[in-house]
């Protein structure tokens, strides 16, 4: 009877402990919001002499981040190369440049490790804007296509 | 209540408690890419006329075009494993009033990848060149004209048209 | 920490919307290069393969050679003219046949028969005009044998007898 007393009262004063320890694991996690707009990025047929660099339209970011006190990241990763049937073109011929710098920074896409497009600290409360223009190295060794893939863009705060 | 009972129910606060906080910490948003790669073709000839000076048939037989070859750059973006091909063809024979040369005095010999020597057609275009895919391709094609002491006098003149097909 | 990933997909619609007659397929390109051949007026004789022959007659009795022969000449025409220009071979004598010691046997001695298209039947050479070796209209090759012979005779003084034909190709 008694050592029941005493293991009611330890567990008792374990969860008491718990519901009052620091807020971060008492409280609800970061809460992240991001939106893109437009979702599809087109690149126009152009003349690889003239055009060396085809620049689609930007593509404007919406993201808000509430509840951090850590960092957060926002990064791309690509699901493949731009494929037309059986013909590719590396997506490491698409780069980008964004802004504002920071927190946005320019890069290469990757279909192998998602690349870092945003970074900071803490809450980003109201949602903030970036801006995003992907261009693609036109190549007159291209097969002749309309190439496609999709690419993810994920905003984390661990 | 029991002992068990208000152990049970104290742990299922406790795991209740620790189980509020389930936090959502990454969210994603999907893209989709559309590059236009369609097929284009360019053709550049370094020059856009041909001369033949006049020469004794006996000393120079095939007289060769004064200012050298012409250097040829085809660029073309084409299907998988499609053939491009460079022909050339001419509007008439060579003519000088009512007189003509056939064009078949024009003859060249090539060089590059892909680029073949031949014979001036004015009923069939002939082959300059031809290749696999896509890409840029440079070759030169060097113009010999047959002389002879059968031709009337004159200036004979012909237009050559140049196709590039990148299917 | 676990990470809880919550996954929000944005559907792509312009996807569907493409399809492959969005871009161009066969796609030509052209040139032109402008060509001309300047064909000019043009002649070349040859005689015997060369610019210069010469032909001998070796002395005879007159009574048994009343003609003397000599090896023939080989000649070759070339011309390059307009469709209607008139092409003439014609040829001339500087003198007549003249010796060292200046004694002559005149120059209408010497005489040609010749064959070949367009090459004159026969002729007498001349010191004051063009006698007429070949003619045709237009452009061509052509080539002919010219055969001279001297008129024998008693009356001639003995010597060495020379004289220089001037052979002239006309291609207008």
């Amino acid at each position: 009877m008694r050592r029941a007393t005493l293991l009611r009262s330890a567990l008792l004063a374990v969860g008491w402990l718990a519901l009052l320890a620091p807020a971060a694991t008492a409280q609800p996690g970061p809460k992240l919001d991001i939106s893109i707009t437009p979702v599809t990025t087109t690149f126009p047929l152009s003349d690889p002499d003239t055009v060396p660099i085809v620049t689609a339209a930007p593509v404007q970011i919406t993201y808000r981040i509430r509840q951090n006190d850590g960092p957060w990241t926002l990064t791309v990763l690509a699901n493949g190369d731009l494929l037309a049937g059986p013909s590719n073109v590396d997506i490491s011929k698409v780069t980008w440049v964004a802004t504002p710098a920071p927190p946005f920074q320019n890069g290469v896409l990757s279909k192998t490790v998602a690349q870092r497009l945003a970074s900071g600290t803490g809450n980003v409360n109201p949602a903030r804007q970036g801006q995003v223009t992907f261009r693609l190295a036109n190549s007159w060794d291209y097969t002749a296509g309309l190439y496609t893939q999709t690419i993810v863009f994920t905003l984390t705060a661990p | 209540m029991s002992f068990a009972a208000s152990t049970i129910l104290t742990c299922s606060l406790l795991v209740a408690a620790l189980a509020i906080a389930v936090p959502a910490d990454a969210q994603t948003a999907t893209s989709t890419f559309s590059a236009n790669l369609g097929g284009i073709a360019k053709l550049s000839l370094s020059s856009n006329t041909l001369s033949f000076p006049d020469a004794d048939p006996d000393t120079v037989p095939l007289v060769p075009a004064a200012g050298g070859a012409i250097t040829i750059i085809a660029k073309a973006r084409a299907s998988l494993a499609a053939t491009v091909t460079l022909t050339v063809v001419a509007a008439d024979d060579l003519r000088s009033g009512v007189d003509t040369i056939p064009a078949s005095a024009l003859t060249w010999m090539a060089s590059g990848a892909g680029f073949v020597n031949g014979t001036v057609s004015r009923t069939a275009p002939q082959v300059v060149a031809s290749w696999t895919g896509s890409g840029i391709r440079t070759g030169t094609q060097s113009y010999r004209f047959q002389n002879s002491w059968s031709y009337r006098t004159g200036t004979y003149s012909v237009s050559l048209l140049y196709t590039l097909v990148s299917p | 920490m676990k990470k809880a990933v919550w996954s929000g997909i944005i559907t792509a619609v312009g996807m569907l919307a493409m399809s492959t007659s969005v871009y161009a397929q066969a796609q030509t390109a052209t040139g032109t290069v402008n060509v001309n051949a300047n064909v000019n007026a043009k002649a070349k004789l040859t005689i015997n393969g060369g610019a210069n022959a010469s032909i001998t007659f070796a002395d005879a009795d007159p009574d048994v050679l009343a003609t003397l022969p000599s090896a023939p000449l080989n000649i070759a025409v070339k011309a390059r003219t307009s469709g209607t220009g008139a092409v003439t071979l014609t040829v001339r004598a500087s003198q007549d046949l003249t010796s060292a010691t200046s004694d002559t046997i005149a120059i209408t001695a010497l005489k040609w028969t010749s064959t070949g298209t367009n090459f004159a039947v026969s002729g007498i050479s001349s010191t004051g005009a063009d006698v007429s070796v070949f003619s045709a209209t237009g452009s061509g090759n052509h080539s002919g044998v010219q055969n001279y012979t001297l008129d024998n005779s008693w009356a001639y003084a003995t010597g060495t007898y020379t004289t220089t034909l001037t052979y002239t190709l006309t291609a207008p």
